[in-house]
C-alpha cells in the first residue's frame, strides 16, 4: 500500500489493520544474480538501485543481525559536503544532491531537513583556515560563507563569548541536512522489497566462494547461496568480510561515539561545529541535542562508550554555550568506523571478479544514496562512474591517495 | 508519620500556586500531600498525567524548575523539596488542566507510531516545511536561557568494593565487606539508606526494618575504610570496573554536583527492582499509580495519595501492598487479580481486613479525566462487569530487576520465568548482582544474598573473616506472577500505554510488529518505546513481553536492548566538571608573552596551545600596517622574534648520528661539533612530517628543533622508532621545549645589535659562520648562539634557560634601540619566509606533499642507506608526473593579493568546469618588493615555470605567472653575510 | 576507560597512555628488497585484528616508557603487560 496522508487517514478509520510488512521476510533462495552483504542503508540502497536502475531483481541482501543495526543506527544524521580536495568535493557535492528527492522516490519519509551548519571560530588561525576552505571550495559551487559576530549571534542566539578564547566569527554553510537515519534503511528496504529484492535478516556470511572466474557464492548461517556478483557494504567489518574473498583492505576499525541530551523545546536550528574542539552538535526533531566529536584514540570493535568522549564533548559545548549547563546528558553509544588509510571512501572492483566493495572510509551516512547508486552501477556494469574512479582500491597500490586533511574535514 | 521532618516546613510553588511541605519530602510527595495529582501533559497526545511512581523510573511527573534554578526535565519524584522551589508543568498550553493540544488525543487514530514515515512527503519532500511545526511541539522542558554559573567537580576514587544501592541487600553487602576490612564505597540515589524498606512495614530480626537500617548505617559510619554517599547515582559502568557516580547537592554552598570516577576491584550491584505497570486501557490517567509507590508515599512521606483505592495486580506481592495501604487508612475497595488462584493465605489476610479479592478479573475501564474517579472490572468467572468508585488505582505488573548497570558492564540479561522478567546474566566484569537486582525479591533472602555478595567481594580482594550473620524476616510467599502483557479489552478505540513518556501504546507495538519491525531494537526505533526521559525503565519489559506474545516467541529469545549510560540523566555541568574556561586547555606561554600583552601584541593561539603575537601594533596602527612595518625593519634594520614555541628535543647517546641518518632524509655523518644543519623528516609513506634545524653540541649530543605545532607528534614518532623499531640504538630523547627560551635577532644590523648587547665571542662573518652554533655569554647571560634563519636575513638565534628569557629580550631591545630594532610577530615572520620561499611543511605540505612536491628533492641522500620514507620517496609515483608541486606565483594585477586557498585553473578555462589544477598556499603583498607574491601547489608545477595560470577568486579571475618559489635574494647572500 | 597495569607505575587509566600500534608488525629490515606491492601492504594495511593482539602503548603521562600489552579489541580487556616494548 502506498504511503500517503490519504492511506494513513483511511487506515486510521480501519484501525491500521491493512498495513503490510514494510519488507517481506524472505528465506534465501538457491541462487541470485547478485548478493549484497550488509543490510544497512548502503547495502539496502545498492540492492534497491540494482533493481530500479538495472532491472536486476534476483537480488538478496544478507544481514547478520537486524536491518540498519550497524552504523546506520549509530551515526549523527548529518549530511554535508565541506570537502577540500577535488575528488572529495565533487563526490560529496553530488552526494548531498542525491538526497533531495529520496523520500518521494522511496515513498517513505526519511525526514530530510535543511538545517545548515554554523562553525564557531575562536582564533585568527581558525579564521584563516576557514578562509582557505571557503576559497578552495568556491570553485566547486559550495556555498560557504564567513560570517561576522552579528550574523553568528542571529543564527545562534544562545552563543556566549567563549570562556577560553574569544569567538571571532563563524562559517555558515546552508547546504547541510539532517535525515532520520533509521528511516533511510527502512525506506530502502521497503522499496527494494517491493521490486522483488529478498531481504534476509539474521543471516551472517561465513565464507565467500570463488573459482577461476571470480565469485561463485557465499556460505551463510542459513546455508550456501550461489551468485556471480557480490557487493559488500559492512562498515565496521569490511576488513574481515573482504578477507573471506582473499582481499586485504587498508582499513582500521575505530569507535566513534555520540551522545544525546534529554529533549527540550527548540533552541537550535543549525548544526553547530566548534572548530577549536573538533566538536559538533545539533537538535533533532524530537528535541534532543545530538553531540559528537573525534573518534576514539585507539582501534576497537567493542561498540561501547567510554566516559572520556562525552565529558570532553560536553565541556567543549559549554565553552561557547554556558547556558546549557543544566541540560542533561541522557544516553551515549558507539559505532565502529572502518577508517581507510586516507579517510576517503573505497567504492571499487577488487582483484576477485564479481566482488565489489563499498567502504565509507570514515563516517558514511552522508553519502548513502550516491554511494549506493554508484556501487549498484558498478556491480551491474563492472565500470566505475567518473565520480568514484578516484575511490578505487587500486589507489593504495599506486599511491594516489586522497588525503583530505583531518583538520579541514570539519563535520 | 513518615520520615519527613514535620518540624521543618517548607513553602514552594507549583504552576503559580503556593504550597507547603516538609524537609524530607520530594516535590512529588509534597504535591500529593497538597492534593495535586495532575502534574502535566503527555508529549504526543497531551493527555493529563499524574504521579505514577516514587522513584527514578518516573515517566509522567516531569517538571520545569523556574527562577534561579531554571532547569528542564526534572523528575518530581527524585527532587528533594527545598525552600523556595518553584516549578511548573510541561507540555500543557495554556495550562495542564486545559490543554489546547489535547486535540491530538482525539485524532489519535490518525497518528499511530511512525505515522510521520508515511506522510509529510507531499509536495516534493516538504518535510522541511512540516518539521517547523513538529519541532515546536516536540521536546519536553525549555532549555535555560541564561547560564547559572554553578560549580561542579570530578573526583577519582579507588576502592576494593563498590556497592551500588543502600537498600537491604546493599547495606548487608557493605556490612560484610566492611567487617572484613575491605575499602568500600557505598552509593545510593536516595537521601537516606533503606531502599525498598523506606516505604514499607517490613520487619527484620523481629523489629521494624528501619531499625536494622539505622543500626547498619551507624556501624558503617564507624568503619574508617567505608565511605557512604547519599543522593549519589551510579550512572555509567564502563570497561574494567570504572563506574561513574553522580553525587547531587554535595554542598549547597559551593558545589552543585560532583561526578565520582570510581575504579573498584569488585562491584556489588544491589540496585533493587522496579515495579512495572500493567498495560490496560487508560492506564495513564492521573491516579493510576504503582502499588509500591502508594505504600512508599504512605510510609516514607506520610502522605495518602487517595481516599479509596482499587489494587490491580498479577502477583502475590501486591497483597502485602494492599494490606499496608489499608492499614494506612486508605480504603481499599478491592484487589483485582488477573490470576485464577492467588495464594490462599494472602487472600484470607486481605479478606480479614475487609478487602474484597476478585479473581480472574481485570480492569476494563478507568473513569475520570483529570483524576481517576472509578474503575470498571470484568470478572471472568461470571462474565459480569462491576463498577468501583475510587480515586486511586494501584497497579502492579510484576518487578523488573534494575539490570541496567549489569547490561552497561557488558552483561546480557536473561529471562527468568519465576518473576517474568530479566535478571543479570553471566558477569563479564568483576561484578556480582545481589538481592532484588538478581531477582531475589524476598527480604530475608535479599539480605542474605547481599551479605554473601559483600563477603565474597571482600574475600576476592584479600579480606577474609567475615562473621556469620543471619537475617530473620516474616515468611513471604513467592511472587506467583502471571505475566499478562496486554490486558484484554473489547473496546476498539481503547488505548493501553506501554511507554508513558513517549505515548506509545500496545497498539503501536502491534502495528510495528505487523509492519515487519520484529526485532526489539527495530520496535524501539520505529515506535520510540523506551527512548524517552526514563530510557524505558518502566516500559522495556512490557514492550519485550508484548513482542514475545505477538510473535509467539519466548521473551528470553526476544531479548533486551542494550542499556547504555547514563542510568539517569547527568547535567552538562557535572559532565564537564572543572574543564572550564582556561582549565579545559591551559594556554602555554613563553617568558615573553606578558611583554607582548603589555606592548600591543595581537595575540592568537597558533598551535600547540601557545599564545603568540601575530604582530605587535603601535597605537592606532592597522594589522597590515604593523606587518609591513615589521617586515621592512627586518629587511632594512633589525627585527627581534620570540622563537620559543618551536619544539626542542635533546638527542644524546653514542648512536645519535645513526639515528639522525635514519629519521632525516639527508646525511649527518659529517656534521662537526659546533655546526647545525637543516633536515626534512618524512612519514614512512613519503609525506612530509616536519622540517627543522638540528645542532651538534658535542660528540654525542644534538638538539633538534621542530615545528611548534608538531613538536609532540615528532617526539612520539621518534620515541616510537627508538623503542619499538630500533631498540638496539643507544639514544636518549628528552623534550626540552619548555626549558629554553629562544630569541632571534635578524636583519642587516643584527650583528651590531649583538655586539651592543655584549657578546663574549667573535661573531664576525668569518669567525661565526652561517650554520655555526656555540656557547657564549650574551648580556651577561649564559647562552647558546646559532646562525640560522627563517627570514633569509643575517640572523642570530640565542637560546637561554627560560628563567632568563625576558631578561635577554629586554637587554636586546635596549641594545637594538639605536639600530631600529623592531619586535616581529608570527604573521610577519610568515610573510618574510614567503618572500624567501622557505617551505612550511604544514602549509605547502598540506598533509599530503612529498619531498619532491615541495622542491626539496636535493635534500635526499640516496647513498646513505635506509631512512624513514626512503622507499616511498623512490617510487615512481612520488617522483613527478602530475603531482602538485610547489611554485611561486606573481599575480599580474599588482593590487591583487591572492588569499590562502585560492584555486588555480588553466588559463582560458572558466570556473564552470570546476577543474582546479592547484591552490594558493599563502599570498602576501611584499613590502620589500612592492608587489604581491604567492606560493602555491600546482599540478606538475615545475614544468610550468614561466607559464601563465588563472586564479579564481569567486568573483573574478586574475592571471598569474608561475615562477621559482623564491622572490628575494635567491642566492642567499643576505643570510650568509 | 581501559585500565593498564604499567610495570613501572602500577595501574593507570588509559588517558595517561598513547596507543602506539600493533606490536607484531616490525618495519621491514630492508625496504628496498620489497616489491612495491609488499611495501604498500606494509605502509597502508594495518593488521586490524578482531580479538587478542599485542600492542605498543606509550605511557606518556607517566614513566614515559613504551610497554607492550595484550588487548582484546572485541572487549578491550587487557592482559600480560610487558615491561618494555619489544618484539619478543
Amino acid at each position: 500500500m502506498k504511503y500517503s496522508a490519504l492511506s494513513l487517514a483511511l487506515q486510521g478509520l480501519r484501525n491500521h489493520k491493512d498495513w503490510r510488512p514494510a519488507w517481506r521476510q524472505a528465506k534465501p533462495k538457491k541462487s541470485y544474480d547478485a548478493i549484497i552483504i550488509g543490510g544497512g542503508a548502503h547495502g539496502l540502497g545498492a540492492a534497491f538501485y540494482l533493481a530500479q536502475r538495472h532491472g536486476i531483481k534476483r537480488v538478496a541482501v544478507l544481514e547478520k543481525g537486524w536491518l540498519g543495526g550497524g552504523n546506520t543506527a549509530r551515526n549523527t544524521m548529518t549530511i554535508r559536503d565541506n570537502f577540500l580536495y577535488l575528488a572529495n568535493a565533487r563526490f560529496h557535492r553530488a552526494a548531498v544532491q542525491a538526497w533531495d528527492t529520496l523520500s518521494t522516490q522511496l515513498n517513505f519519509n526519511i525526514m530530510l531537513s535543511k538545517r545548515g551548519m554554523t562553525t564557531v571560530l575562536m582564533s585568527d588561525r581558525d579564521l584563516s583556515d576557514a578562509r582557505r576552505m571557503i576559497n578552495t571550495t568556491a570553485l566547486f559551487g559550495a556555498d560557504h560563507r564567513i560570517i561576522g559576530m552579528d550574523k553568528l549571534r542571529e543564527l545562534l542566539p544562545l552563543l556566549a563569548d567563549s570562556r577560553r578564547l574569544p569567538v571571532v566569527g563563524g562559517i555558515h554553510h546552508p547546504d547541510v541536512f539532517l535525515a532520520r537515519h533509521d528511516a533511510v534503511a527502512w525506506g530502502y528496504a521497503r522499496a527494494a522489497s517491493r521490486l522483488g529484492v529478498d531481504i534476509i535478516e539474521n543471516c551472517e556470511v561465513t565464507g565467500i566462494l570463488t573459482d577461476a572466474r571470480g565469485v561463485t557464492g557465499v556460505d551463510t548461517t542459513q546455508g550456501r547461496i550461489e551468485t556471480r556478483k557480490i557487493g559488500m557494504a559492512v562498515s565496521g567489518h569490511s576488513k574481515h568480510v573482504a578477507e573471506m574473498a582473499g582481499i586485504t583492505l587498508p582499513v582500521e576499525t575505530v569507535p566513534l561515539q555520540a551522545l544525546v541530551s534529554t529533549p527540550v523545546k527548540p533552541v537550535l536550528d543549525n548544526v553547530v561545529v566548534i572548530r577549536g574542539f573538533n566538536t559538533y552538535f545539533m537538535q533533532t526533531d524530537k528535541g534532543e541535542l545530538v553531540m559528537g566529536s573525534a573518534a576514539d584514540p585507539y582501534p576497537s570493535f567493542s561498540q561501547r562508550g567510554t566516559p572520556r568522549i562525552p565529558e570532553a564533548t560536553i565541556a567543549a559545548i559549554l565553552q561557547v554555550f554556558p547556558v546549557f549547563e543544566r541540560m542533561k546528558f541522557m544516553r551515549q553509544w558507539a559505532g565502529v568506523l572502518d577508517i581507510t588509510y586516507d579517510n576517503s571512501p573505497i567504492i571499487s572492483r577488487t582483484a576477485v571478479d564479481g566482488f565489489y566493495i563499498d567502504v565509507a572510509g570514515s563516517g558514511g551516512f552522508k553519502t548513502t544514496p550516491l554511494a549506493a547508486k554508484m556501487h549498484a552501477d558498478l556491480i551491474a556494469t563492472d565500470r566505475p562512474d567518473a565520480l568514484i574512479e578516484p575511490y578505487s582500491l587500486e589507489r593504495f597500490a599506486s599511491g594516489r591517495l586522497i588525503l583530505e586533511r583531518a583538520s579541514y574535514g570539519n563535520r | 508519620m513518615g520520615r519527613v521532618d514535620r518540624s521543618r516546613p517548607i513553602t514552594f510553588r507549583f504552576n503559580g500556586q503556593t504550597y507547603s511541605g516538609f524537609v524530607g519530602d520530594t516535590l512529588a510527595s509534597a504535591l500529593l500531600a497538597n492534593g495535586v495529582m495532575l502534574v502535566g501533559r503527555s508529549i504526543k497526545y497531551h493527555r493529563p498525567r499524574g504521579i505514577m511512581s516514587a522513584g527514578v523510573e518516573e515517566t509522567n511527573a516531569i517538571v520545569q524548575l523556574l527562577g534561579d534554578e531554571d532547569e528542564p526535565n526534572v523528575v518530581a519524584t527524585t527532587l528533594p523539596l527545598y525552600q523556595g522551589l518553584e516549578a511548573s508543568s510541561v507540555n500543557g498550553r495554556p495550562d495542564s488542566r486545559f490543554d489546547a493540544r489535547a486535540i491530538n488525543d482525539v485524532l489519535h487514530r490518525f497518528i499511530p507510531a511512525g505515522f510521520y514515515y508515511k506522510t509529510f512527503m507531499w509536495p516534493d519532500n516538504r518535510w522541511d516545511w512540516y518539521s517547523r511545526f513538529i519541532r515546536r511541539i516536540a521536546g519536553w522542558g525549555t532549555a535555560p536561557q541564561k547560564a547559572s554559573g554553578g560549580r561542579y567537580e570530578h573526583r577519582y576514587h579507588h576502592c576494593d568494593v563498590l556497592v551500588v544501592g543502600a537498600g537491604p541487600a546493599g547495606l548487608a553487602a557493605t556490612l560484610a565487606a566492611g567487617r572484613a576490612g575491605a575499602r568500600v564505597l557505598l552509593v545510593d540515589n536516595q537521601t537516606e539508606a533503606g531502599g525498598s524498606v523506606l516505604g514499607s512495614s517490613a520487619m527484620i530480626n523481629s523489629a521494624p526494618a528501619m531499625r536494622w537500617v539505622e543500626s547498619a548505617t551507624t556501624e558503617l559510619a564507624a568503619m574508617p575504610e567505608v565511605v557512604r554517599l547519599t543522593e549519589a547515582t551510579a550512572v555509567g559502568y564502563y570497561k574494567q570496573n570504572f563506574v561513574t557516580v553522580l553525587e547531587q547537592r554535595p554542598d549547597r554552598h559551593w558545589l552543585r554536583e560532583r561526578l565520582w570516577k570510581v575504579r573498584a576491584r569488585r562491584v556489588v550491584l544491589a540496585t533493587g527492582a522496579i515495579e512495572r505497570p500493567l498495560t490496560f486501557p487508560d492506564n495513564d490517567k492521573p491516579g493510576v499509580m504503582l502499588a509500591s509507590a502508594v505504600t512508599t508515599y504512605c510510609f516514607r512521606y506520610g502522605v495518602k495519595p487517595g481516599r479509596t483505592a482499587v489494587v490491580f495486580t498479577n502477583n502475590n506481592r501486591s497483597y502485602r501492598h494492599a494490606i499496608e495501604i489499608a492499614e494506612h487508612g486508605i480504603h481499599v475497595a478491592a484487589i483485582v487479580d488477573l490470576r485464577k488462584s492467588p495464594d490462599t493465605g494472602l487472600c484470607e489476610e486481605a479478606l480479614a481486613r475487609g478487602i474484597e479479592v476478585l479473581r480472574s478479573s481485570h480492569v476494563v475501564s478507568v473513569k475520570g479525566s483529570h483524576r481517576v474517579t472509578g474503575v470498571g472490572v470484568a470478572i471472568a468467572t461470571d462474565k459480569s462487569i462491576r463498577e468501583f468508585h475510587c480515586d486511586l488505582l494501584a497497579v502492579s505488573g510484576g518487578w523488573d530487576p534494575a539490570v541496567h548497570l549489569h547490561s552497561q558492564s557488558g552483561g546480557k540479561p536473561v529471562y527468568d520465568e519465576s518473576i517474568a522478567s530479566f535478571i543479570p546474566g553471566k558477569s563479564v566484569q568483576q561484578e556480582r548482582p545481589a538481592g532484588a537486582c538478581r531477582g531475589e525479591l524476598r527480604l530475608a533472602k535479599a539480605l542474605a544474598d547481599g551479605y554473601a555478595a559483600g563477603a565474597e567481594a571482600a574475600a576476592l580482594c584479600g579480606h577474609v573473616g567475615v562473621p556469620v550473620e543471619s537475617f530473620d524476616c516474616p515468611a513471604e510467599p513467592c511472587l506467583g506472577i502471571l505475566p499478562v502483557w496486554d490486558v484484554p479489552t473489547a473496546r476498539k478505540a481503547a488505548r493501553a500505554f506501554v511507554d508513558f513518556n513517549n505515548d506509545v501504546t500496545s497498539k503501536d507495538i502491534r502495528l510495528a510488529v505487523r509492519e515487519g519491525y520484529r526485532s526489539v531494537e527495530l520496535v524501539k526505533r520505529y515506535t520510540t518505546a523506551g527512548m524517552g526521559l526514563d530510557q524505558g525503565k518502566s516500559s522495556n519489559v512490557n514492550v519485550i513481553g508484548l513482542i514475545a506474545e505477538i510473535s509467539a516467541t519466548p521473551p528470553g529469545t526476544v531479548g533486551t536492548t542494550t542499556y547504555r549510560p547514563a542510568y539517569s540523566p547527568v547535567s552538562f555541568g557535572a559532565m564537564a566538571g572543572t574543564d572550564n574556561g582556561q582549565l579545559i586547555f591551559p594556554w602555554r606561554r613563553t617568558p615573553i608573552t606578558d611583554w607582548f600583552i603589555a606592548n600591543g601584541g595581537h595575540l592568537d593561539e597558533t598551535g600547540a596551545l601557545f599564545r603568540r603575537p601575530l604582530y605587535i601594533a603601535k597605537p592606532k596602527e592597522t594589522a597590515s600596517d604593523a606587518i609591513e612595518r615589521e617586515a621592512l625593519a627586518v629587511r632594512n634594520a633589525a627585527g627581534i622574534y620570540d622563537s620559543t614555541p618551536l619544539g626542542k628535543i635533546s638527542i644524546k647517546g653514542p648512536d645519535a648520528v645513526k639515528f639522525l641518518n635514519r629519521v632525516y632524509t639527508n646525511a649527518w655523518d659529517k656534521l662537526p661539533v659546533g655546526r647545525c644543519k637543516f633536515g626534512y623528516m618524512l612519514h614512512d609513506d613519503g609525506r612530509l612530517l616536519d622540517d627543522g634545524v638540528t645542532f651538534r653540541l658535542s660528540e654525542e649530543h644534538y638538539v633538534m628543533s621542530t615545528g611548534s605545532g608538531v613538536a609532540d607528534i615528532v617526539l612520539r614518532h621518534l620515541e616510537r622508532l627508538l623503542h619499538c623499531e630500533w631498540p638496539d640504538l643507544e639514544v636518549y630523547l628528552t623534550p626540552v621545549s619548555d626549558q629554553f627560551a629562544v630569541i632571534c635577532v635578524c636583519g642587516p644590523q643584527a650583528r651590531l645589535v649583538m655586539q651592543q648587547a655584549g657578546i663574549d665571542i667573535d661573531i664576525s662573518r668569518e669567525a661565526f659562520r652561517f650554520f655555526d652554533t656555540g656557547f657564549c655569554k650574551v648580556a651577561g647571560l649564559d647562552a647558546r648562539l646559532s646562525r640560522v634563519t627563517y627570514t633569509g636575513e643575517l640572523s642570530f638565534e640565542i637560546e637561554v634557560p627560560s628563567r632568563n628569557g625576558l631578561k635577554l629580550w629586554k637587554a636586546l631591545m635596549e641594545a637594538g634601540a639605536d639600530y631600529g630594532i623592531t619586535p616581529v610577530g608570527s604573521d610577519t615572520s610568515m610573510l618574510l619566509r614567503t618572500e624567501k620561499g622557505f617551505i612550511a611543511a604544514g602549509l605547502e605540505g598540506d598533509g599530503h606533499a612529498n619531498i619532491h612536491d615541495v622542491g626539496m628533492g636535493w635534500v635526499v641522500a640516496s647513498d646513505k642507506g635506509d631512512f624513514i620514507g626512503k622507499r616511498s620517496t623512490e617510487r615512481d609515483i612520488n617522483a613527478g608526473g602530475t603531482r602538485p608541486q610547489v611554485v611561486g606565483l606573481l599575480p599580474q594585477d599588482p593590487t591583487f593579493v591572492p588569499p590562502k586557498g585560492t584555486p588555480i585553473i588553466e588559463p582560458g578555462e572558466t570556473c564552470e568546469s570546476r577543474e582546479s589544477i592547484g591552490m594558493v598556499t599563502i599570498g602576501f603583498h611584499s613590502p620589500a618588493l612592492g608587489y604581491p607574491i604567492a606560493l602555491a601547489q600546482l599540478s606538475d608545477g615545475r614544468s610550468r615555470l614561466g607559464d601563465t595560470v588563472t586564479l579564481y577568486t569567486g568573483e573574478r579571475t586574475v592571471s598569474a605567472r608561475v615562477c621559482e618559489p623564491v622572490f628575494l635574494d635567491p642566492d642567499g647572500e643576505r643570510m650568509r653575510s | 576507560m581501559i585500565y593498564i597495569n604499567c610495570p613501572h607505575c602500577g595501574e593507570r587509566n588509559e588517558s595517561e597512555f598513547v596507543y602506539g600500534g600493533n606490536a607484531d608488525r616490525p618495519r621491514p629490515a630492508d625496504p628496498d628488497e620489497l616489491s612495491d606491492a609488499a611495501w604498500c601492504d606494509y605502509i597502508y594495511t594495518v593488521p586490524n585484528i578482531k580479538g587478542w593482539a599485542r600492542e605498543f602503548w606509550w605511557h606518556v603521562h607517566g614513566c614515559n616508557r613504551w610497554i607492550t600489552l595484550l588487548r582484546d579489541s572485541r572487549t578491550d580487556e587487557v592482559q600480560a603487560v610487558t615491561q618494555e616494548a619489544d618484539r619478543g
